[in-house]
C-alpha cells in the first residue's frame, strides 16, 4: 500500500511543483514491488527536491547538496541487502555532484539515482542550472545564460549508466512503469524526471514540456542509438532510453 | 647513546630497499631502530635519503649528526657531508668525488654495477661496502636479504648476495678505518622476542582491523596512502566492495558517513588537502549524530604545501571540523604504541558520542619505520555501543536523518527553540570528557611542564636524560574535549609551561591557552621547516625556556 511508504506529512513545495508528482510516483512504485519499507533508504540532495525523503515512510537520509551518491553508494555497499535510492535536483546532480553523478555511473553500485530536473535552482529562488538553456534569464543570469546546457542522458550513456529512462514527473503511468524497472534493475539506474519549478521558470512548464517531449522509438538496447537520438532531441525524450 | 647511518642518493636507485635491509639487521642484533625516509615529490630522480638511528636504549626521533654517510652521488654527498660528526665516516662513490680522506673513501661502486649485476644492485654493493668496512661477517646479511627478497624469488635473492659479495670484494682492499658505530660489531645487544618493525600507517591498520574496520573509501594522498592501499589489500575481493577509491575526499567521507549509518565500521585517511575537502562530510556527520573516524596524516601546509614533508598544523581545522560548531572530536596519538589502544578507542568513542572523531597523525610517525614489543590487546565493546542505535532494515523503526536543524522528530526546523535544545545537548555531551588514556604524562621535574603532541613525543625522550632534572612531560592524546580538569592539576605544579608547536602559529598553544590560565605561563618552541624536533631543538627550548623565567 502506497501510504506505508508515507511519511503523513505536508510538503513545503509550491502548489502545483512538479515534485509532487515524484513523491507520488517513487511511493507507489515501492508499494507495487511490495518492497517493506523499513527496507529502504532514501538518500536525497539539497534542493527543493531534496526535500523528498523527508516526506517518505523509510529510513531516509537528508545529506548535503550534490552528495547523495556518495553517502548512497556508502549505505548500499554496506548492507547490499537494502533498496537504496539517491534522489536531487539537476542542481545537485550536474553542477556541485556532477563528478560523483559521472563516477556512480562507472562505478555501477545497484542503486537507483532519480533527478528531479527543473533546470533551475529552486530553492534558491531561481539560478541558473547546468541544465538551463542558452539565454536563459534567472536572477543570477539577468542578461542570459552564456553557457551551454548539458543533456543528462547522453552525459549517463557516456559515463557507462546501465540503465536510463526519462519521463515526465505529470505522467504517472510512464514514470511509475520506468522507476519499477529501474529499482528492480541490478546495477546503476537513472531516471530523470521532466519536474516543473512553477514558481521560477516561466518557460518550461508543464504545457511546454507537454509540447516539447516526444516518447523514444529507437531500440534501447543499443547504445549508438540510444546515443544519437537523445542528442537529436537534445535529451527531450520520455520512456527508456537504455539498457545493458 | 644512539649511532645514524644515512644513505643518500637518487630517489628510485634502491636507497629505502637497502635502508630496510640495514634496519632488518640492525633489529634483528637487537638494536632498537627509528628509520626516517625523507623523499621528494616525485617518483624518480631526486634526492631521497633514509636514514636510520639505532642504539641499546629505545629511539623514536630523527638524529641532528650522522656517524656514517653513505653518499652515491654528488648531490647526496653535498647536502649531507656537513651533518657528519667529527669522527665520523663517509663512504661515496668515485662518480661523486675525486677526493679522498682518511673519512672519506670512494669506491668505483657505480661503474661495477654497471659492469657487473646492473645499476639496481648499486646500494647493495655499497651495503656490502659498508658491512667489509664494519667487519660485519658476509654470511649475517643472508637471511636478511632471504627475507626481504622472498617473494621477488630466488634469482633476485642470488643476485643481491653476489652484488652484496662484489661490494666486500671492493672494500677488502681499502685500509682499516676505526668504526664510527663502534658497537655494531656482530654480537646480540638483547633478546627481544616479539619485537618487530613498524611505521604508523601500518599500525593503524592493524589497530583498525581489531577494532572491527570493515569499510574503507579514499583518495591517494601523502602521507595517508598506504593506509587505504594495506586495506584494501586485507579486504578480499569476493562479496561487495569493502574498500573504495572515491574521485575525490569529498565522496570518500560521504560513502564512509552511508557505511556507518547503514552498521559498517568504516574508516578514512587522509592528509591536510583532503581534510579540507572532508569537512563538509564532517558536518554532516556532527550534525546527524553519525559515528565516523577519520585519520589526518598531518604534512606542510597551507595548500600542497611540501607534500612529503612534516608539520603538525592542521589541529586548528580538526578542532572547528567545519564549519559551525561541527566540534568532532580530537584524538592524537604520541607514538605507535598509542595507536593500538588510540584507534580502537576512536571507534568507541564515535559510536558513544555519535560524533565524528579526528586521529591526527603526522608525516614521522605514519612513515618512520621503528621496533614495538610484542602488545596485548583487549577488545572493545563497540557492537555493544552500536547496539544502541537504530540500523535501517529495522521494522516500524524508520527515521529521518538531515543535515538541516532537526527537532526532536527527525524533522527539519528552524524554530529557535528546538535548534537551541538540540545544540546545547550536542554541546554538553562533546564536552564530557572519557575516562580511559587521555594524555601520557611522565613526572620527572618541577620547574617546567613540556607539552607536545604527536611524533614529537620521540625528540623529548631524545632529549630526556638532559632535561629531566627540569622538566615533566606530557603528551596529550585527547585534545577535544580537552581533559581540563586532569590537567589543571599537572599545570599547576610546575612553574611554566613549554608547548612544542611543529607549526608556525603556534596552534597547540593557541589551544591551551583558550582553556586555561595564566597565560603568561606559558613559552613555546616551534618548528616548521618540515622537519619534525630533534632532541637537540628540545635541549635548547628548555634552556630558553629556563633562561628566561
Ligand atoms: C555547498 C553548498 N553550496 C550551496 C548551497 C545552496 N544551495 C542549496 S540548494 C541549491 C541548488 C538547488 O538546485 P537543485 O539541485 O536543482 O534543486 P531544486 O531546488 O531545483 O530542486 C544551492 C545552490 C548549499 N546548500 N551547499
Ligand atoms: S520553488 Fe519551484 S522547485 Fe521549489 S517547491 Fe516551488 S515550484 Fe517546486
Ligand atoms: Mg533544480
Amino acid at each position: 500500500m502506497s501510504k506505508d511508504y508515507d511519511r503523513g506529512l505536508k510538503p513545503t513545495w509550491c502548489v502545483g511543483c512538479g515534485d509532487f508528482g515524484v513523491l507520488r510516483a517513487v511511493e507507489d512504485s515501492l508499494a507495487s514491488l511490495e518492497i517493506p519499507p523499513h527496507n529502504v533508504v532514501a538518500v536525497s540532495g539539497i534542493g527543493c527536491s531534496g526535500r523528498i525523503s523527508g516526506y517518505m515512510n523509510a529510513y531516509t537520509f537528508h545529506s548535503a547538496h550534490g552528495r547523495a551518491l556518495p553517502l548512497a553508494q556508502g549505505v548500499k555497499l554496506a548492507r547490499p541487502e537494502l533498496t537504496v535510492l539517491a534522489l536531487g535536483g539537476d542542481g545537485d546532480g550536474f553542477a556541485i555532484g556532477l563528478n560523483h553523478t559521472l563516477q556512480a555511473a562507472r562505478r555501477n553500485v545497484d542503486i537507483t539515482y532519480i533527478v528531479m530536473t527543473n533546470n533551475l535552482y529552486g530553492l534558491t529562488k531561481g539560478q541558473t542550472s547546468p541544465l538551463s538553456p542558452k539565454g536563459f534569464v534567472t536572477g543570477s543570469t539577468p542578461h542570459g545564460s552564456l553557457d551551454n546546457p548539458f543533456v543528462p542522458a547522453s552525459l549517463m550513456l557516456a559515463a557507462g549508466a546501465g540503465y536510463v529512462a526519462q519521463s515526465s514527473s505529470a505522467d504517472q503511468e510512464v514514470l511509475q512503469g520506468l522507476l519499477k524497472e529501474a529499482i528492480a534493475y541490478k546495477g546503476f539506474a537513472f531516471v530523470n524526471i521532466f519536474s516543473p519549478c512553477v514558481t521560477f521558470n516561466k518557460i518550461h512548464t508543464y504545457q511546454w514540456f507537454k509540447e516539447h517531449l516526444r516518447p523514444a522509438t529507437h531500440n534501447s538496447t543499443d547504445l549508438g542509438e540510444a546515443l544519437s537520438s537523445v542528442n537529436e532531441a537534445e535529451g527531450l525524450l520520455t520512456g527508456l532510453i537504455y539498457r545493458r | 647513546m644512539h649511532y645514524c647511518i644515512k644513505l643518500g642518493g637518487i630517489q628510485g636507485e634502491g636507497v629505502d630497499t637497502v635502508g630496510e635491509l640495514l634496519s632488518a639487521y640492525l633489529h634483528a642484533r637487537g638494536f632498537h631502530v627509528y628509520a626516517y625516509r625523507n623523499f621528494t615529490s616525485r617518483i624518480r630522480g631526486g634526492y631521497s635519503s633514509h636514514e636510520i638511528a639505532f642504539g641499546k636504549e629505545p629511539v623514536r626521533s630523527k638524529q641532528a649528526n650522522v656517524d656514517l654517510l653513505i653518499a652515491l652521488d654528488g648531490e647526496a654527498l653535498r647536502r649531507d657531508r656537513g651533518l657528519v660528526s667529527e669522527k665520523g665516516l663517509i663512504i661515496t662513490d668515485e662518480s661523486a668525488t675525486e677526493e679522498s680522506q682518511p673519512r672519506l673513501l670512494s669506491f668505483p661502486i657505480a661503474s661495477k654495477a654497471k659492469t657487473g649485476p646492473g645499476n639496481v644492485y648499486k646500494w647493495t654493493m655499497a651495503l656490502g661496502v659498508m658491512g667489509a668496512l664494519l667487519n660485519i661477517p658476509e654470511k649475517e646479511w643472508h637471511s636478511v636479504i632471504a627475507a626481504a627478497f622472498e617473494r621477488k624469488g630466488q634469482a633476485v635473492i642470488d643476485t643481491n648476495l653476489a652484488a652484496l659479495s662484489l661490494g666486500y670484494g671492493l672494500a677488502g682492499s681499502s685500509p682499516q678505518v676505526s668504526s664510527p658505530v663502534p658497537d655494531l660489531d656482530g654480537s646480540q645487544v638483547r633478546e627481544h622476542q616479539g619485537s618487530r618493525l613498524i611505521q604508523g600507517s601500518e599500525a593503524i591498520v592493524e589497530s583498525a582491523l581489531m577494532a572491527g574496520c570493515d569499510f574503507t573509501a579514499g583518495y591517494p594522498i601523502s602521507p595517508a596512502s598506504e593506509v587505504f592501499s594495506l586495506l584494501a589489500r586485507e579486504f578480499k575481493p569476493d562479496g561487495p566492495r569493502r574498500a573504495v577509491q572515491t574521485e575525490d575526499e569529498i565522496s570518500a567521507v560521504f560513502m564512509a558517513v552511508g557505511a556507518s549509518y547503514a552498521g559498517a565500521t568504516p574508516l578514512v585517511a587522509t592528509s591536510g588537502p583532503g581534510l579540507s575537502l572532508m569537512t563538509e562530510g564532517i558536518g554532516l556527520a556532527a550534525m546527524t549524530r553519525t559515528p565516523l573516524v577519520v585519520i589526518d596524516a598531518q604534512r606542510t601546509g597551507p595548500s600542497t604545501g611540501m607534500p612529503t614533508k612534516h608539520e603538525q598544523s592542521d589541529l586548528a581545522l580538526a578542532l572547528a571540523g567545519g564549519h559551525g560548531d561541527a566540534k568532532p572530536l580530537v584524538m592524537a596519538p604520541s607514538c605507535v604504541e598509542d595507536i593500538f589502544t588510540d584507534l580502537p578507542r576512536a571507534f568507541l568513542l564515535a559510536e558513544q558520542y555519535r560524533s565524528p572523531v579526528l586521529f591526527l597523525t603526522d608525516f614521522a610517525l605514519m612513515s618512520a619505520r621503528t621496533d614495538i614489543d610484542a602488545l596485548h590487546f583487549s577488545g572493545s565493546d563497540l557492537a555493544a555501543a552500536r547496539s544502541k542505535r537504530i540500523l535501517p532494515g529495522v521494522p516500524d523503526q524508520m527515521f529521518h536523518s538531515t543535515g538541516n536543524q532537526q527537532g526532536a522528530d527527525g524533522l527539519p526546523t528552524d524554530m529557535p527553540g528546538p535548534r537551541k535544545a538540540y545544540m546545547t545537548e550536542r554541546m554538553k555531551t562533546l564536552s564530557k570528557v572519557p575516562e580511559g588514556d587521555n594524555f601520557s604524562y611522565t613526572k620527572a621535574g618541577h620547574n617546567l611542564l613540556i607539552v607536545a603532541l604527536g611524533s614529537t613525543r620521540g625528540a623529548v625522550e631524545a632529549a630526556w636524560p638532559e632535561i629531566r632534572h627540569e622538566a615533566s612531560a606530557l603528551y596529550l592524546r585527547l585534545l577535544s574535549p580537552l581533559p581540563v580538569e586532569e590537567l589543571e592539576s599537572i599545570f599547576a605544579s610546575h612553574k611554566r609551561i613549554l608547548v612544542l608547536d611543529c607549526n608556525a602559529s603556534g596552534q597547540l598553544l593557541s589551544h591551551l591557552k583558550a582553556n586555561f590560565s595564566p597565560h603568561d605561563k606559558f613559552c613555546s618552541a616551534l618548528r616548521f621547516d618540515g622537519e619534525p624536533f630533534m632532541g637537540e631543538d628540545i635541549i635548547r627550548a628548555v634552556k630558553e625556556a629556563m633562561d628566561n623565567e
